[in-house]
């Protein structure tokens, strides 16, 4: 990287340009993995309230008295300019380029990469130190700009102070962030248990009910399969076929014409099918095959099958089946009662992308169980609790505005 | 009543109006001259984003409700926001390339307004869940116009590199390359922050490092550095211009090289099955 220095400057003398700021970028990152070995790799266990707040009182504190009153030291000079915020952009990049490589991983072992962090770097020592050294350059070129407010700075500060609230509060909130799993079925039980990812019980401040889990489901598809290998026969970009009562499609040699079409069946012992509407009922086709080469027709249903019973499909060739893909969720949505202290309070459709909040805590539709698929009676909802969200939300929003002032003023003369 | 029946009126007229006012301003790309000709495609383009507003606006009222809530509404603002930023953006510059910014808006503006035309429930039939949400059109948008942005900052600083290479190098080329990353890094911050709120409302959390974040975040950070390299050493002109080449390719890896990447195959963002 090339320095602003002039040539008879010797390293560590100031005013500190590029070669002093990545040698520090560098060994915080050294520093950090270091730390990380020494204490098991285990990462960091996140503070919660109130000691994050106090840290971060006292950051934001320790920053400001820096600015006001030392702001002629060289060092802080140094942490107020743009090698010092390059290399730390830089050195946060290259942690997130290793986490763009290395799988990541919610429990780490004892391998060298698990010991050394790199396995779990988002809550790790390294980020850690890259973070407070960006936030301390970011927080002091903040404060370096707020004393004057033109237009010109308004620009700049909510984009840098919209970053710098974003990742402060990201990165306290962490400890005080909760998402668990909570369990329910559709037998009428309340329950209020929920399970954390470290599979720790957590009592939630409310109970919830289940009514009602429903799943829309879209029309199967139909497929040619090969059944030694399972795998599609398709080529690449055809037309996915959904099908529809009435229609022929043309699939390889084979036209395939859907004589009828039923959303639910079950199969009867003597090989038909009954149209009902039953736990286990699966949608099913009946279709007529016609070869187009030697104009054979064969006919026959085809099912997706569901968790009680088998998929049914037609032989076409020796290594060519014809059947219906297991049908894709739509919608799946469940209807909540919920209550604090065995009064109900409400009864709420909970939906994905649809969360609902209770008490500061965000209730979503997670899962179900996917084996039964329609039929599950069982719906898996995520609770989360993330008191520091609104002021992430404040860095957002500061950082949307200043991307339109950056969108409309687009590039000024450059120095 | 459903406003929708009136919908290929108006967006016909809209696309007429935007075509002709189109025409008209890229005689500029042949001829430097201010014509008249320029001024009228300009009106027509204000014209075109007039009616196509109007109907947005009744069909709000027929709604009693802002009409945001199903892809087809959002697929009406992409529209409608396309081809209005792209007309802003060239009146802002006014310099031959954008004519081309604007050409390729107005293009995708036309994905989003035939859609609605002739496809109106079509990703209604196959979309998964999570990607059901006002937020998807949106968020989708302002990638493509960022990622179009870059990618032309990336031809400029090859193009630059060559220029340089072969002694025929113009300070213009690399402020035309800023023009593109300003307005292609807003656009790209623009999607980074949809996607969290996006995220915060269909996962729980607004950022949990997955994938794809992970590399849309380097790709920020690549640009973000650029920008301050840029402003504070503008004399470094090899350098920008091999940051502006090689953050393209981070993009790229973020856009489709990710599939293919071990550390990916848990990401909620790979859609493929
Ligand atoms: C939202 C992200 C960011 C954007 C859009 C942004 C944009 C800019 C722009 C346009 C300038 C020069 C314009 C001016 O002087 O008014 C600038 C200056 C600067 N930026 Fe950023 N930046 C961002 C993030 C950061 C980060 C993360 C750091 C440091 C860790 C940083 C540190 C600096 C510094 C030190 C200056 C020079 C300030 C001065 O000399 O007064 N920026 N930034």
């Amino acid at each position: 990287m090339s320095t602003e220095q002039s040539p008879r400057k010797a390293l560590w003398d100031y005013p500190w340009g590029y070669t002093e700021s990545f040698i520090i970028a560098a060994e915080l990152l050294i520093f950090g993995f270091i730390i990380e070995f020494l204490t098991g790799g285990q990462g960091l266990a996140p503070i919660s309230m109130p000691y994050n707040f106090y840290i971060l009182a006292i950051f934001a504190g320790v920053l400001i008295v820096m600015r006001v009153f030392y702001s002629q030291n060289p060092v802080i000079k140094w942490l107020s300019g743009v090698p010092a915020a390059i290399s730390s952009i830089v050195a946060f990049g290259l942690i997130t380029l290793l986490m763009g490589f290395i799988p990541q991983i919610e429990t780490p072992s004892s391998r060298f990469i698990d010991l050394i962090g790199l396995t779990h770097l988002k809550n790790g020592w390294p980020i850690l130190l890259i973070q407070v050294f960006l936030l301390t350059s970011l927080g002091m070129v903040c404060l370096k700009r707020a004393t004057s407010l033109k237009l010109k700075n308004i620009g700049f500060l909510l984009n840098h102070f919209g970053l710098w609230l974003t990742l402060v509060a990201a990165l306290m909130g962490s400890g005080d962030l909760k998402r668990l799993s909570i369990n329910l079925l559709e037998d009428g039980k309340s329950n209020n248990i929920a399970i954390s990812r470290s599979n720790e019980a957590y009592k939630l401040p409310f109970e919830l009910k289940l009514l009602d889990f429903h799943i829309d489901e879209y029309i199967p598809r139909l497929v040619l399969v090969n059944p030694k290998t399972g795998a599609f026969i398709q080529e690449k970009g055809e037309k996915v076929i959904t099908i529809e009562q009435g229609k022929t499609y043309t699939l390889k040699n084979w036209e395939v014409t859907v004589e009828k079409f039923a959303p639910d069946v079950v199969p009867q012992d003597s090989g038909s099918f009954l149209e009902k509407e039953i736990p286990g009922s699966y949608p099913a086709a009946f279709v007529r095959i016609k070869n187009k080469i030697d104009g054979k027709t064969t006919e026959g249903w085809l099912g997706t099958g569901s968790f009680a019973y088998n998929p049914t499909y037609l032989f076409l060739q020796d290594d060519v089946i014809i059947a219906l893909t297991m049908p894709q969720p739509k919608k799946y949505r469940s209807q909540v009662i919920v209550s604090e202290n065995n009064v109900v309070k409400d009864t709420v459709t909970i939906e994905v992308n649809k969360p609902f909040t209770i008490n500061g805590w965000k209730v979503y539709q997670l899962s179900y169980d996917e084996n039964k698929g329609k039929w599950s009676t069982l719906s898996v909802l995520e609770v989360v609790s993330d008191p520091w969200i609104k002021i992430v939300y404040i860095g957002i929003f500061l950082m949307l505005g200043g991307s339109v002032f950056l969108f409309w003023t687009g590039r000024q003369r450059i120095n | 009543m459903d406003k929708w029946v009136n919908f290929p009126l108006f967006a016909i007229t809209s696309i007429v109006l935007w075509v002709i006012g189109f025409a008209f301003i890229s005689v500029e790309l042949f001829n430097n001259q201010k014509t008249g000709l320029r001024r009228a495609g300009i009106v027509l383009s204000i014209l075109g984003s007039i009616v196509f507003a109007s109907f947005i606006v009744l069909l709000w009222i027929s709604l009693e409700r802002p009409p945001m809530r199903t892809l087809g509404e959002t697929r009406l603002w992409s529209t409608f926001f396309l081809a209005t930023a792209g007309l802003i953006v060239y009146l802002r510059w006014r310099s031959f390339l954008f004519v081309l910014v604007y050409g390729y808006a107005l293009l995708l503006a036309f994905v989003f307004l035939i859609i609605n035309l002739v496809h109106p429930e079509i990703h209604e039939k196959a979309l998964m869940p999570a990607l059901q949400s006002p937020w998807f059109v949106p968020h989708v948008v302002v990638y493509m116009l960022a990622y179009a942005l870059l990618g032309l900052s990336c031809g400029v600083g090859m193009f630059g590199l060559v220029a340089l290479t072969i002694k025929k190098y113009d300070e213009k080329i690399l402020v035309l390359g800023d023009n593109m990353v300003y307005l292609g890094f807003a656009m790209l911050t623009f999607g980074l922050l949809f996607g969290a709120l996006w995220a915060k409302e269909a996962w729980g959390h607004y950022w949990t490092w997955d994938p794809k974040e992970t590399w849309a975040f380097l790709t920020w950070l690549a640009y973000l550095i650029y920008l301050h390299f840029r402003y504070y050493h503008p004399n470094k002109t090899k350098t920008h211009l091999w940051i502006l080449s090689i953050s393209f390719i981070v993009l790229l890896i973020c856009w489709f090289g990710i599939n293919y990447l071990p550390s990916a195959q848990n990401s909620v963002h790979v859609y493929s099955n």
